[in-house]
């Protein structure tokens, strides 16, 4: 399959393409895919496909990359990377970021490709007993990590939290039939569209931010560094065990159906944090943080294909319209794909395999030029962001209702940012209250409406368990930093929280 | 300019923390009063496995919460005071946003994103006309250019553009 | 940043290039369509067959529409948001939505939606699909037959993977539900790819779904037919019988259509259903929808409207004439 230059070529070009897509705000990796797939039902398969698989990991790492440089998540995975790789970027390392990312990316890839390749059946034959009672546990454990990324201020990281689970309960429950807290509005429907809120927390309240606390002023010396150092071999190796059991944790959630990248990578953050010896770095620049999240998210893109291979389950949207497209070409995924085509099937293992290689040779040659992003000066940074934001926003439901959205998230995101409010927790609560009470609800229907169900299955006992320890781990260090917080200069807690704005 | 670090008063920091408690509070107490309405829309907000039950509890929380919110503001030792800035400018491209995004729709968006983007240059300082010009043309362009020919977004047209 | 937007916009001029197909042998003076591109809404989101079968059709539909298709995709509320802005948009053939029965003939008459079926005028029909009843080989059941008895002895016992409250499983169930009198309880699971995950999981013990949703699990042996609703076997699995054989009457085809706002002028809608009937007879567009697993049962609009009145008065009298 890779003995045609062209399957190189629509490789590449779908990577390049991939990453650009990925980075700019509101086209998401999703809709990359989906909007791509139609050109590819004219070519052959060993273009198409690799075409698409290219645009696919490309838009995933680049949504990284405005994550870090511009505290503007290219697509919900990234979020939880804005908030170190920001606060690198302030303080005049967004190279070593940006690497950093890369290196993450590339080698959590690599590591979830192997497991596909290798322990696919297996995996999957455990993946698929997971059911609704185990996924609720599973957004429970994901939720409290909302304590790790609320602060020092948990009341007020709970009320982030408690607005993003009220927010994601408007419009027609899928179950019920009802229409909670429309408000009258046909628009609410459907919800409260993410990417729209999302970059409007986070990318328009960045701009109205730069413009209460121009970023010349605050330093004070007018001096910025531009870029700043590589990342050094030692600094990477000392994240080695960081990645892996980022990366482990990426490929788990990514091969159960139905999960994805934006729960891996706050579980990911949160347990990166949870075994750190400096947790109070997270948020401020912690190349651990950093690292988790990228590693946590950029593992379940491989991990995704498991349930498509092996059963032709769509793991996640993306897949799905994969499988649309592998359809299309007359090549249905699943059991039989194995059976009837392998040669095709290690064709696209191999294809990749190649695609981490590129990806990471792009990403060298796109952190040149993307280092340079903040010597652009703020006048005319900010007004693009802003015209990216607002088509980003209405393209992902060519709705002009979701540009309302955008502006909301905007104003909602700087007050919650000028009063202290962190907003990573209700982002969250919104990613996942949904699925959590939507599996809770099935879980109970299951059962009949017992809650035994919660224990009474050895998969949902484990999980069970697994979370108590998350809640007695997270108390006891609780107690901890706290006891270490206060020893810390007022003033210097003070300093970190106005420079290091990123922390949000 | 060192204001920009400087915080607030400690008597303006209680009063905004407070109103950003009343504020959750009253989020909470809305969706509180929806979900308990009676009939109660969504079922039994007493049912677990029913549709109100999950948004009830959230919201219960969100009203307690924003108690502990206008409490906390009221403690004898704020840990920390809301530091000021150049609100006025920020609430001006706050304002522009606002027009932008809800203007769209009858603009449309050449001319929408023509006025906005060189507008918030002009916040940002930028007093070059030259400069403004380009930045009216080029990102728009480039940027609708690749939104509309690639990815196939077709964006409202206004009266006249 | 500059460098990064030069090649953005030599990748967009080459792929805008590619995306131009030889455009317009149908496209003459007498169009009555207004010159702009047409917007395709797909209610659902993105991976589901319907947005499969709306990204072939709007892929190839330019060259026999005349004007370049868009597909939008706007899901959210089960397909009520795309309705409701499809219903409320201009009526002049620019906003088409790809309807299905849940969204136009079964929930506007059961639910308190922000549009009616009124609101829509049929333009073209492109196919249907019946629902197949599967289960998993270990189940105590293996017929329809038995699948009712089972439920009968053990009521409330039988679990099964359902789909969106009103939505096309759900629906089906109902039916069987209602013909059969027995009481099985289903899972909303959203739709058709979590509802198959956990039935092969073993968490559920039944389901109905699309042949291209089961169609790859009933080949390997992973999942077994146990009935088709409609009024005849599916070509594809003639082994499986109807549910009318087997003796309980539930008949749905879950049809894909096209549907214009009321009020579209008569002369665009003809004019439609005559391009969508060009393009069914193309051989590349056959050729990507077979290999997709689906077919083509075109009906114009004048059939379709008659078909569609008769769907809604039976679905009307079956839910609401209890």
């Amino acid at each position: 399959m890779l003995a045609s230059p062209w399957t190189f070529l629509a490789l590449s070009a779908g990577l390049a393409a991939g990453i650009l897509i990925g980075a700019l705000p509101g086209l998401t990796a999703t809709m990359a895919v989906v909007v791509l797939a139609p050109f590819t039902f004219f070519m052959e398969a060993a273009i198409g496909i690799p075409f698409l698989l290219g645009i696919y990991k490309g838009a995933i790492y680049g949504g990284s990359i405005p994550a870090i440089l511009v505290n503007t998540p290219g697509t919900a995975a990234a979020a939880a990377t804005a908030r170190d790789g920001y606060a690198l970027t302030l303080q005049g390392s967004s190279r070593k970021a940006l690497e950093l990312s890369l290196f993450s990316s590339v080698v959590a890839d690599l590591l979830s490709t192997m497991v596909l390749i290798v322990v696919a059946i297996p995996l999957a034959s455990i993946a698929i007993r997971f059911g609704s009672p185990e996924f609720a546990l599973l957004y429970l454990i994901a939720l409290t990590m909302i304590a790790t990324v609320s602060g020092d201020n948990v009341a007020k990281g709970l009320t982030a939290a408690g607005l993003g689970l009220l927010v994601a309960c408007i419009g027609l429950d899928p179950m019920s039939g009802y229409q909670r807290f429309t408000f009258g509005s046909t628009d609410l429907l459907g919800g409260v569209s993410l990417i729209p809120l999302l970059i409007g927390m986070f990318a328009l309240s960045e701009i109205l931010m730069q413009l209460t606390h121009p970023p010349e002023r605050r330093d004070g010396t007018g001096e910025v560094v531009h870029g700043g150092e590589r990342l050094r071999w030692a600094e990477f190796w000392a994240l080695r065990l960081t990645i892996l059991r980022s990366t482990s944790l990426g490929t788990f959630i990514g091969s159960l159906p139905g999960l994805g990248a934006e729960i891996a990578c706050w579980i990911a953050y949160g347990l990166a944090r949870g075994r750190s010896r400096e947790p109070e770095r997270f948020g401020k620049g912690s190349f651990e943080g950093l690292a988790a999240a990228e590693s946590g998210n950029n593992a379940v893109v491989p991990a995704a294909l498991i349930p498509m291979t092996v059963f032709g389950i769509p793991g996640d949207t993306i897949t799905a319209v994969l499988i649309g497209a592998l359809m299309a070409q007359g090549m249905m995924p699943g059991p039989l794909l194995i059976q009837q085509n392998p040669g095709f099937l290690f064709g696209l293992f191999l294809v990749l395999l190649v695609t981490n290689v590129l990806l990471l040779v792009f990403g060298l040659f796109a952190i040149r030029w993307l280092k340079q992003v903040t010597r652009i000066p703020p006048a005319v940074l900010y007004p693009c962001v802003l015209l990216l934001c607002l088509c980003g926003a209405y393209a992902v439901n060519s709705s002009t209702f979701d540009l309302l959205i955008l502006a909301f998230g905007g104003g909602l995101g700087y007050l919650m940012r000028r009063t202290g409010f962190p907003i990573a927790p209700l982002i969250i609560g919104l990613l996942l209250g949904p699925g959590f009470e939507s599996a809770l609800r099935q879980s109970l229907v299951f059962s009949n409406g017992s809650l035994a169900i919660f224990w009474s299955r050895p998969g949902s006992l484990v999980l069970l368990s697994l979370l108590a320890l998350v809640i007695v781990v997270m108390a006891w260090q609780g107690l901890k930093s706290k006891g270490a917080a206060s020893r810390l200069p007022r003033s210097r807690r003070m300093k970190s929280h106005n420079a290091k704005g990123g922390d949000s | 300019m060192t204001d920009t670090v400087l915080p607030l008063s400690r008597s303006v920091t209680r009063v905004l923390e407070t109103l950003m408690g009343l504020g959750t509070l009253s989020v909470g107490v809305v969706f509180l009063r929806i979900v308990h309405a009676s009939p109660p829309p969504y079922g039994d907000p007493g049912d677990i496995g029913s549709a109100a039950f999950f948004p009830g509890l959230i919201a219960l929380l969100v009203s307690a919460l924003g108690v502990v919110l206008v409490l906390m503001a009221w403690r004898p030792h704020l840990p920390r005071s809301i530091a000021t800035g150049q609100t006025s400018r920020a609430l001006l491209a706050y304002a522009l946003m606002v027009a932008v995004a809800a203007g769209l729709p009858w603009l449309g968006i050449w001319l929408a994103v023509m006025l906005a983007v060189p507008l918030l240059a002009v916040l940002f300082g930028e007093r070059r006309w030259g400069v403004l010009l380009i930045l009216a043309v080029v990102p728009p362009v480039l940027v609708i250019h690749l939104f509309e020919g690639v990815m196939g977004i077709y964006f409202p047209r206004g009266v006249l553009l | 940043m500059t460098r990064n937007v030069l090649s953005l916009t030599l990748l967009s001029a080459s792929l805008a290039a590619a995306s131009l197909s030889t455009a317009g042998t149908a496209l003459a003076a007498e169009s009555h369509l207004p010159d702009e591109p047409i917007r395709f809404v797909t209610p659902y989101p993105a991976g589901g067959s319907h947005s499969l079968h709306a990204s072939i059709i709007t892929a190839v539909g330019e060259e026999f529409l005349g004007r370049p298709l868009i597909s939008v995709i706007r899901g959210g509320g089960g397909g009520a948001v795309a309705a409701a802005e499809v219903a409320g948009s201009k009526p002049d053939g620019t906003m088409l939505l790809f309807g299905d029965p849940t969204i136009n003939s079964l929930r506007p008459q059961v639910e308190d939606l922000p549009y009616a079926m009124e609101d829509f005028v049929p333009v073209a029909r492109i196919n249907y699909s019946p629902a197949i009843f599967v289960t998993t080989p270990d189940q105590p059941f293996q017929t329809i037959g038995e699948l009712v008895e089972y439920a009968g002895d053990n009521p409330d016992d039988l679990v099964y993977s359902s789909d969106n409250r009103n939505g096309w499983t759900y629906t089906v169930f109902e039916m069987l539900k209602s013909t059969a009198d027995v009481e099985m309880r289903g899972v909303e699971l959203g739709g058709g790819g979590p509802a198959v995950t956990q039935l092969l999981g073993g968490n559920t013990m039944a389901y109905a779904g699309a042949p291209s949703v089961v169609g790859e699990h009933l080949e390997a042996g992973t999942l077994t037919g146990l009935c088709v609703t409609d009024i005849e076997r599916y070509d594809a699995y003639p082994e499986i019988p109807t549910c009318q054989e087997e003796g309980y009457d539930v008949v749905f085809q879950f049809w894909r259509g096209v549907m214009a706002p009321a009020g579209t002028p008569d002369e665009v809608v003809a004019e439609l259903s005559d391009g969508f009937e060009r393009m069914i007879q193309d051989e590349g567009f056959l050729r990507l929808i077979s290999q997709i697993g689906s077919g083509i049962q075109f009906q114009g609009h004048e059939e379709f409207a008659e078909a569609l009145a008769t769907e809604q008065a039976a679905l009307r009298e079956a839910y609401l004439g209890e």
